[in-house]
C-alpha cells in the first residue's frame, strides 16, 4: 500500500512552490546519521518507499530507521489521449513536498560505515541532490 | 567549565535589511535579554563567534558576552540561548543570549554523554539515546556543562531513566523523571509479510475526503428541513 494520509480535507490540490529554505526538520533529532535534501523537491511515495526499502535491506534488522517526510500532497493526472477540459484530472500519486535542508531519513544504533552505506544506498533513490549528516557527538 | 567569549557592540538600527547588511560585513545579529532588564539588539563579532559556536557540543552553554557601548565595555554573565543557523551553508544568521543574575537559579539544557560499553549491546540489542540534553535547574555556579551516564550494566530490555541520573548537588531535573534517558532495545525480528485481502487494499488507495462527508451531511439536512416544511 502506497504512503498517503488516511484522511484529507479535500481530494485534490493545487501544486504549490518549492522556494525558500526548510525552516524545520533540518536538523538530526532522532538517528546520530541522516540524509539531508539539498535541492527543492517533490518527492514520490514511491521514491520513499524505495529508498526505506534500499536501507531496511542493507541494515538487515540491526539499528532503526526514522522517515522524516511524509507524502500528503495529492497530484492529479488526465487520461492518455483526452481532449483538454472535463475538469481536473483523478489523483494519479502523492509526494512530499521538502525544501533545501530537509533531513529526509535518519539512522541509529549502527556504526558509522554501516550507516553511510544505507544512506548511500538511500540517496540513489531520491531523485535529488542529498548529503549525509552526522550528529557531532557529545 | 571553561570560559567562553562573545564579542560584541550594541547596535541602534534593526530589521532584517539592517541584519543582512550586518552578516555581509562580517557580524551576527543578536540580542540580549533578561529578568527585569531592556532587552539590547546586538551586533557580535562574527568569525570568533562562529569559531565557538563550531566546537560546541550543546546550543545552551553559559557564556560571557563583553559589550562595547556609548557607555564603555561592560562584561556580562549569560546564557547562549540560542544559535540559528542557516541549513545548508551552517553560517550563523542570528544569537540570542540570556542575562543571568549568578545568585538565581538558571534552567538549561545539558548534553548527556553516554560512557563504557553496554553489555545488551554486545549480545545484539539496539542502544536508543532518547533524551540527548536534560533539562537542569541549578544556580549558574553549579550548573555542569555535561552529565555522564555509565552505561556499561545496561542490559537488553533494560532503560536508564532520568531519576536514574547521578547529578552533582544543588542541581535538580525538570525532565519528567519517569522519562527513559537511554534503553537497549531488543534486535528487531524479521517481519513476515501479511497478506493483503483485495478489499483493504480497495478501500486503502483512496484517503478518506472530510469536505466530501461534510457536504453529503449538509445536502442531507436540506432535505430533511425541505420534507418538513412540505409536511407543514
Amino acid at each position: 500500500m502506497p504512503l498517503m494520509p488516511k484522511r484529507v480535507k479535500y481530494r485534490k490540490m493545487q501544486r504549490g512552490t518549492t522556494k525558500g529554505k526548510a525552516a524545520r526538520g533540518n536538523t538530526l533529532f532522532y538517528g546520530d546519521y541522516g540524509l539531508q535534501l539539498l535541492d527543492p523537491a517533490r518527492i514520490s511515495s514511491a521514491q520513499i518507499e524505495a529508498a526505506r526499502v534500499a536501507v531496511t535491506h542493507y541494515l538487515k534488522n540491526r539499528g532503526r530507521l526514522w522517515v522524516r517526510i511524509f507524502p500528503d500532497h495529492p497530484v492529479t493526472k488526465k487520461p492518455a489521449e483526452s481532449r483538454l477540459g472535463k475538469g481536473k484530472g483523478d489523483v494519479s500519486h502523492w509526494e512530499a513536498i521538502a525544501l533545501p535542508g530537509r533531513v529526509l531519513l535518519e539512522i541509529g544504533g549502527v556504526e558509522e560505515s554501516v550507516a553511510r552505506e544505507a544512506l548511500r544506498l538511500a540517496s540513489y533513490k531520491i531523485p535529488y541532490r542529498s548529503r549525509i549528516l552526522t550528529r557531532e557527538l557529545t | 567549565m571553561e570560559e567562553i567569549l562573545f564579542q560584541a557592540e550594541v547596535r541602534e538600527t534593526t530589521g532584517k535589511g539592517v541584519a543582512r547588511k550586518l552578516r555581509q560585513a562580517g557580524f551576527v545579529p543578536g540580542i540580549l535579554y533578561g529578568p527585569g532588564e531592556e532587552p539590547v539588539a546586538l551586533k557580535v563579532e562574527g568569525k570568533s563567534a562562529g569559531t565557538i559556536v563550531r566546537r560546541l557540543r550543546s546550543h545552551n552553554i553559559m557564556a560571557d558576552l563583553v559589550l562595547k557601548g556609548s557607555a564603555g565595555e561592560e562584561k556580562i554573565k549569560t546564557i547562549l540561548k540560542d544559535v540559528q543557523k542557516d541549513p545548508l551553508t551552517g553560517a550563523l544568521l542570528h544569537l540570542d543570549f540570556y542575562r543571568v543574575r549568578m545568585d538565581r537559579p538558571v534552567a538549561m539544557e545539558i548534553p548527556i554523554q553516554l560512557v563504557g560499553e553496554s553489555v545488551g549491546v554486545s549480545q545484539g540489542g539496539i542502544l536508543e539515546q532518547e533524551l540527548r540534553e536534560a533539562k537542569l535547574e541549578a544556580l549558574p555556579r553549579n550548573m555542569p556543562d555535561r552529565i555522564t551516564v555509565d552505561i556499561s550494566t545496561l542490559g537488553i530490555g533494560h532503560a536508564l531513566l532520568v531519576k536514574d541520573l547521578k547529578l552533582p548537588e544543588g542541581v535538580r531535573a525538570l525532565d519528567d523523571p519517569e522519562r527513559v534517558v537511554v534503553a537497549v532495545l531488543a534486535p528487531a525480528k524479521e517481519e513476515e509479510a501479511a497478506p493483503v485481502t483485495e478489499e483493504v487494499t480497495a478501500a486503502a488507495t483512496e484517503p478518506e475526503v472530510i469536505s466530501e462527508e461534510k457536504a453529503e451531511e449538509r445536502r442531507k439536512m436540506k432535505e430533511e428541513a425541505k420534507q418538513e416544511e412540505a409536511k407543514e
